[in-house]
C-alpha cells in the first residue's frame, strides 16, 4: 500500500500567468493547471466525481518498480548479499537445470527447471550447456510476460566465465533484462521535524503498517 | 571492608540473618546492580507469535479454492516410461546439443506448458500481485482455461496480455482480442476490472469490460453488459494492475441488475466489486481463467481525460513517509551541537532562514547570478568560528536545506 498526495495546483487563465504569492514553504510543489473549459464539465458524466486527495495503489508490486519500496539493506560485506526485491538463482546438478526468481520474502515467483517435461521434451541433455541456455530463454520470457525487467543476480562464488552461467546470462542480456535493479530512492535529507502535522518525534519503536498517515 | 559490613548489617539486619547470605558490599560509589528480573518477565516467543497473528491476519477468505477443479499434473520426472520415450526421441538432437545450436521451440513449450504447470505457475504469480487478493478476499483459483488476450499493435504485431506484462497506456485504447478453447456448447462471462484504478474508493474496483452468456469462445454473440473504457492510469502513482477474468457459467445468468448504459463513461456508475459480484452469482459461476496487466501515465491518459472523460486530469506525487526522531536530550553525547539542535527544529523556522537569506541576494530587477563553478574556492571574507565556517561551506554547495537557496522555481 502507497499513498500518494494531489499536486497542489493554481489555476490560470489562457494567456496571462497568475503570479504564485510567495509562500514560507518551499518545499511544496506549486504547478499551474491546463485550464478545462467549464461549459463541458456541466454537462460531463464525471462533473461531480470526487477524485480522492489521497490516492492508494494496492499493487504490491508498484513501489518495487518504481524503487521506492524499502530495500532490505544486510550488513555491508554480507553474502549472499539481501539488498534486492528480486533475484535470479540459477543452479544445476548431476540430473537436472532449473533456475528461478525469488522475491525477498523468499517466495518462488517464477521457476524453469529440466524437471518439467514441457522443457526437458525438446532437450537432448537435461545439464549441458544447451540447457542451461534454453532455461535461461524460457525464464527470461517468463520475466517479461510476468513484467519483471530487472533482477538482481548475485555474482559472489558464481563463475560467470564458466559455460552453463555465461550462455544462461546470455539469454537474459538478449531479452533486455537487466541483471541489477535500480538503486533504492531515499528522500533528501532536511533537518528539522514538522510539529504541526504527523511527525514521528519519539514514536514507540514498533512496526507498523503504514508510515505514512495522510 | 570489615567496616562496611558492620555499616551494612545495622541497616538490613533481619534480612540478612532471613537469607543467611554473606553480602559483599564494595565501596564504590556508583556500584552495578543486578535488574530485578521478577518485574521483567518477557513474554515467549510463541505468545509473541501469537500477538503479531491476532493483528495481522491474513484476508479472511485465505486459502479457500472457488475455482474449477485441479489436480495438478504428474510431474513425476523419474518415471521410467517417460524417460525411455525421451531416450529414443533425442537421438538425432545429439549433434545440435554438442555443438551448442540447440535451440527450444518456444511456442511448443508453451503449448505443453499450458497442459502441464501453467495452471499453478499463475496461480503463483498472481498471487504475488495481490489479484487474490484484492479481487476476491484472498480466495484463490487455478486458471486452468488459458486466457488469450491481445490488443493489436500495428496490421502485423500485437501486444499480449500475460502475467502482469507492462503494456504502454496509449496501446490500449482498443478493445482487445480474446481467445480461449473451450467446448461450443458452454457459457462464459468475461470481466476486465482494475483493483486500483478508483479514483473515488481505492477498496473498490473500476469496471472496464463486461461481457457475459458468451456461447463457446465468441465474444460478438455475447451480451454486452459494460462497453470496453480504455486503462486510464492517473499522473504520478507508477503502475497499475489491469485483470482479465473468465468465468464459467453453468447456465444462462441474467445480468440486468449491473448492466449500464451504452457507452458508459460515467466513472462512479463503473465502481465495481468482484467479491460481491462473484458473491451473488456464485451459484451459477466459477473462475476458469486469469491474464493481467500493468500500465502506466502517459500523454495519450491527459487527452483521454479531457476529452472522453470530461473531467480534469488529477496528478499525484508520492509522499515519503516522515523521518524518525528519538526524544531529544538535554545532554547528547559527542554529537555536533548544531547539528543535533537543527534536528529538533521545526521546519517552518528552518524554512524561514534559508527564505530570509533566499530574499537577501534576489535582485528583481536582474536575471538570476549563475551558480559558481567551484562555490568552495574562497574562504569566507572574515573570520569564522569553524561550526559557522562549515555551514557558510553547506550553504555555498546547497546542502540539505539549503538547496531552496538555489530552486528557481518552486
Amino acid at each position: 500500500m502507497s499513498a500518494f498526495r494531489v499536486f497542489s495546483r493554481l489555476p490560470h487563465s489562457n494567456a496571462t500567468f497568475i503570479q504564485t504569492p510567495l509562500v514560507i514553504n518551499l518545499s511544496l510543489q506549486c504547478s499551474r493547471c491546463i485550464k478545462t473549459s467549464t461549459h463541458r464539465l456541466k454537462e460531463s458524466p464525471n462533473k461531480d466525481y470526487a477524485v480522492s486527495q489521497v490516492y492508494v495503489n494496492r499493487n504490491p508490486r508498484n513501489l518495487e518498480k518504481l524503487a521506492l519500496a524499502r530495500k532490505r539493506l544486510g550488513w555491508r560485506f554480507q553474502s549472499p548479499r539481501k539488498d534486492y526485491y528480486h533475484k535470479l538463482v540459477f543452479s544445476h546438478t548431476q540430473k537436472h537445470t532449473e533456475a528461478w526468481i525469488e522475491h525477498f520474502t523468499g517466495e518462488v515467483v517464477l521457476i524453469a527447471s529440466t524437471k518439467e517435461w514441457a522443457i526437458k521434451d525438446q532437450l537432448y541433455s537435461a545439464n549441458d550447456v544447451s540447457a542451461s541456455s534454453n532455461i535461461g530463454k524460457i525464464l527470461a520470457q517468463r520475466c517479461l510476460e510476468s513484467g519483471l525487467t530487472s533482477v538482481f543476480f548475485d555474482e559472489a562464488g558464481v563463475n560467470k566465465q564458466a559455460p552453463r552461467v555465461a550462455t544462461f546470462l546470455e539469454q537474459f542480456k538478449n531479452a533486455n533484462i537487466s541483471l541489477t535493479e535500480p538503486k533504492m530512492v531515499t528522500p533528501q535529507f532536511r533537518p528539522g521535524i514538522d510539529y504541526d502535522n504527523y511527525n514521528r518525534y519519539a514514536e514507540p519503536k514498533e512496526w507498523q503498517e503504514d508510515y505514512q498517515k495522510v | 571492608m570489615a567496616a562496611c559490613m558492620t555499616f551494612k548489617s545495622k541497616i538490613f539486619n533481619g534480612s540478612l540473618a532471613k537469607a543467611s547470605k554473606t553480602f559483599l558490599v564494595q565501596p564504590v560509589r556508583n556500584r552495578w546492580k543486578p535488574p530485578d528480573r521478577d518485574l521483567e518477565i518477557l513474554p515467549s516467543f510463541a505468545e509473541r507469535l501469537a500477538a503479531w497473528k491476532a493483528k495481522y491476519q491474513l484476508p479472511a477468505s485465505h486459502g479457500i479454492n472457488i475455482g474449477l477443479k485441479y489436480d495438478g499434473v504428474n510431474q513425476n520426472h523419474n518415471n521410467i516410461e517417460r524417460i525411455k520415450k525421451w531416450m529414443e526421441k533425442r537421438k538425432p538432437l545429439e549433434t545440435l546439443a554438442h555443438n551448442r545450436q540447440l535451440n527450444v521451440d518456444m511456442e511448443r513449450v508453451k503449448e505443453d506448458w499450458h497442459n502441464e504447470s501453467m495452471p499453478q505457475h499463475v496461480r503463483k504469480i498472481s498471487e504475488h500481485y495481490g489479484i487474490f487478493k484484492d479481487l476476491f478476499d484472498g480466495a484463490h483459483f487455478f486458471p486452468v482455461i488459458p486466457l488469450d488476450v491481445a490488443y493489436d499493435y500495428d496490421e502485423e504485431l500485437v501486444t499480449p496480455v500475460r502475467y502482469g506484462n507492462i503494456i504502454p497506456a496509449c496501446e490500449t485504447s482498443a478493445k482487445p482480442s480474446v481467445s480461449f478453447k473451450v467446448a461450443d456448447d458452454s457459457l462464459w462471462t468475461l470481466v476486465m476490472s482494475s483493483p486500483d484504478g478508483n479514483l473515488e474508493d481505492s477498496s473498490k474496483e473500476i469496471l472496464h469490460w463486461f461481457v457475459g452468456n458468451i456461447p463457446g469462445n465468441d465474444l460478438n454473440k455475447g451480451e454486452l453488459i459494460c462497453n470496453y473504457l480504455q486503462p486510464f492510469p492517473p499522473k504520478g502513482v507508477g503502475f497499475l494492475r489491469y485483470v482479465f477474468v473468465l468465468y464459467k457459467q453453468d447456465r444462462i445468468v441474467d445480468f440486468s441488475s449491473i448492466k449500464k448504459p451504452e457507452n458508459c463513461l460515467s466513472l462512479r456508475d463503473r465502481s465495481f466489486s468482484s467479491l460481491d459480484f462473484y458473491r451473488k452469482h456464485q451459484a451459477d459461476l466459477t473462475p476458469a481463467g486469469v491474464s493481467f496487466f500493468q500500465s502506466e501515465w502517459d500523454k495519450s491518459i491527459t487527452s483521454f481525460f479531457h476529452h472522453v472523460l470530461d473531467m480534469k486530469e488529477p496528478a499525484f506525487e508520492f509522499i515519503h513517509p516522515p523521518a524518525y526522531h528519538p526524544e531529544q536530550l538535554d545532554y547528547p553525547h559527542r554529537l555536533p551541537f548544531n547539528v543535533y539542535l537543527d534536528n529538533y527544529r521545526h521546519v517552518k523556522d528552518i524554512q524561514e532562514e534559508v527564505l530570509k537569506r533566499k530574499l537577501k541576494k534576489v535582485d528583481p530587477m536582474r536575471p538570476p547570478q549563475p551558480r559558481p563553478k567551484y562555490p568552495n574556492l574562497d574562504k569566507p571574507p572574515e573570520y569564522l568560528p569553524s561550526w559557522l565556517e562549515v555551514r557558510e561551506q553547506e550553504v555555498r554547495l546547497g546542502n540539505a536545506q539549503w538547496s531552496d537557496l538555489y530552486k528557481d522555481k518552486d
